[in-house]
This record gives C-alpha cells, structure tokens and sequence, in this order.
C-alpha cells in the first residue's frame, strides 16, 4: 500500500468532500509532506475521474434504485466543495479560484464566471448548520411579507409543493455586495437556492458550476438565479415552474 | 486557460470510447458485493456518505473502509501505473 496506513480513510474522505474543516486541514497538510499519500489522493481521483465517464451513469440495479427512492427525509448533503485541494489541481479550484479572478481580471467573460462562483459558493455556505434559513416556514403567505422592510423589492414566493418543491423558508444574502433575498426550497434530499434582486439583464442561461447546477432568468425587473445540486434538468423544469407560478400568483397588498 | 480543440468524435474514437466503458463495467461487476455496492452508490449516484449508511444499513465508519477497499480494488485493475510505481517504492526502501 503505497498511501500511510492510517491516512487512507481520510484521503478519501477528502476525495469525497465528506470531511470537516479539522480534519480537512489535518489531511491537507499531510498530504503536503508526503508524497505516497499525494500519489494515492491522485489515483484515487484518476479512479473517480474513469467512472465519471458519461456512458457510466445510470447503472445502479433497479432494486438500488428503489431503495435509493424509499429513503426517509435526510439532512442536506454537506458542503461538497474542497475535494481536491487548489494546489493539486489548478483547474477545478472551484469557487475561491473563480472569485480570485474576479479581483485580478475582470472581463465580461470573467464577471459572468465569478458571479456564478458566488451564487454556487454562497449555496454552499448555506448548507451548513444554522445557515439555510432567517425565516423557516412552508407557508408562502409568512415567507413574503417577512422580506418586507428588510429590501426593497418584493421576490415572488410561488407555492410548488405540489411539483415536487416544497418551500422551505427564505433569508436574506449578499451577493456582490448587494443584499440579494434568497427563497429556499428542497428537492427530495436536496436544496433549490432561488436568489433574486432588482437587475434588468435580460438574460436566461443554464449552467453547472463545479457540479452544481445554476438557472439565471429576469422576470419583471428582478434578476433571478436558482442553484442547486439537484440535475440541470430538474432545475430547468424547477425554473419554469418557478416562472409560471410567479406570474400567476395574484398581487398581495404591497 | 488551455485551449482545447475540438474535433468531433470519429468512428474510431467511438470504438475506443465504448471499449473503455466495458472495462469499467467489468471491472465494478468484478467487484465482490460490499465493495461494489459502496462504489456504485457513491460514485454513480453520488449518494453522501450517511445515504449510503442508510441505503446499506452500515455505519459511516464501515462506508468509508469499503468505498477505500472498493478504490484500491478497482485501481489495481484500471490503473497500470499503480504496479510500477509500488515496484519503484519497494526498491527504494
């Protein structure tokens, strides 16, 4: 075994994104030092870069899969950012890269990339214990009027428990150093975070930002931006119905 | 940033793309059964460490020494560095 007996666990805890902060930091450290653990972290990334191969999706047997189905509600799954530490790999840096770029170049190209990063990095940090929620309800009617007086426009609040999102709650967040109100839902296991703010950008984009998914699109003057971990496509049917139930959602007093 | 180009995949391409995936399934079907089910979760349905617990009814500490076990198996199979460089290690000690 090339990887220190002990160390092999925690390599790929880290690999899995599964670790906290001490222990993240402890491996780190090590792996700085050692080169049997730094080949080992690498070929354990080459083993999952192999079975990341798009042809190998989808083989879970059928039964795994209604098992998978039949799981109770389960916590969020933990922030699944630092997977490979920076220095290994320049060019998944993720987010804390994208947001370097941002002070040190800013293009077009570069801002879009950044402020991507920190919608997906901003998602991230809400995962963590405490952070999801300022105002935790399911009913639409507490989470709206609670971002009054906080900002100074009204985010839509859809009701789509019924399509499979059930609100969860809804905070306020900053991002670009503009306070942004954020309407939270889940998705099975998983967080839909919606941020919106006042932008007239026009523009409608889908992308995937370090695995997790971002759906950007304007509607009556508020820029809007739903990132999850949830499939593009989930978020992209998430975005439409997001969009249709706002503008049929009858006007409140405000 | 590199730029890479983009040539559109030849038949041949195609070939070696699916040859590739046949190993790979091989190579998890292989698998004995824990192992195989720690990685299949993990890697192809990128279930959490606690989903996984939960589907398989193991504590995280048990997921974690199979999806280490699980790696190392299937290292030994696809990676044909990982023999040499255990070689070049022994001599160096």
């Amino acid at each position: 075994m090339p990887a220190c007996e002990d160390r092999s666990l925690l390599i790929g805890g880290l690999i899995d994104g599964e670790l906290d902060a001490a222990n993240t930091v402890t491996i780190e450290a090590h792996i700085a030092r050692c080169d049997n653990c730094r080949e080992e972290l690498e070929r354990l990334q080459s083993i999952r870069n192999l079975l990341s191969n798009e042809g190998m999706r989808h083989q879970a047997p059928d039964l795994l899969h209604r098992r998978i189905a039949a799981l109770p509600e389960l916590q969020p799954k933990a922030a699944n950012t630092n997977r490979i530490p920076g220095w290994l790999a320049p060019g998944i840096g993720g987010a804390l890269a994208a947001s370097l770029a941002l002070v040190a170049f800013v293009g077009p190209m570069q801002q879009q990339q950044a402020m991507d990063a920190q919608l997906v990095s901003s998602h991230v940090r809400s995962l963590q214990p405490g952070h999801l929620m300022d105002v935790q309800t399911t009913n639409q009617h507490i989470v709206k009027p609670w971002f009054n007086g906080k900002i100074d426009f009204a985010p839509p609040v859809p009701e789509l428990a019924d399509r499979g999102f059930p609100l969860a709650g809804g905070r306020l967040d900053s991002i670009n150093g503009r306070t942004v109100a954020v309407i939270v839902y889940r998705r099975r296991l998983h967080v839909v975070n919606v941020f919106a703010w006042p932008a007239a950008s026009e523009r409608s984009r889908l992308s995937v930002v370090d695995g997790f998914a971002v759906a950007e699109w304007d509607d009556d003057g508020l820029a809007f931006a739903a990132v999850s971990d949830i499939p593009a496509d989930e978020l992209r049917q998430f975005k439409a119905l997001y969009r249709s139930r706002s503008n049929l959602a009858p006007p409140t007093g405000s | 940033m590199q730029q890479e180009p983009d040539p559109s995949p030849t038949p041949e391409d195609e070939v070696i793309r699916k040859t590739e995936i046949n190993r790979l399934r091989r190579a998890i079907e292989a698998m004995p059964e824990p192992f195989r089910e720690a990685i299949v979760l993990r890697e192809l349905e990128d279930l959490s460490y606690a989903e996984i617990g939960e589907v398989t009814g193991v504590p995280i500490g048990t997921v974690m020494s199979r999806l280490s076990r699980g790696r190392s198996i299937l290292a030994q199979e696809l990676l044909p560095s990982a023999k040499s460089s255990d070689e070049a290690s022994r001599s160096a000690s």
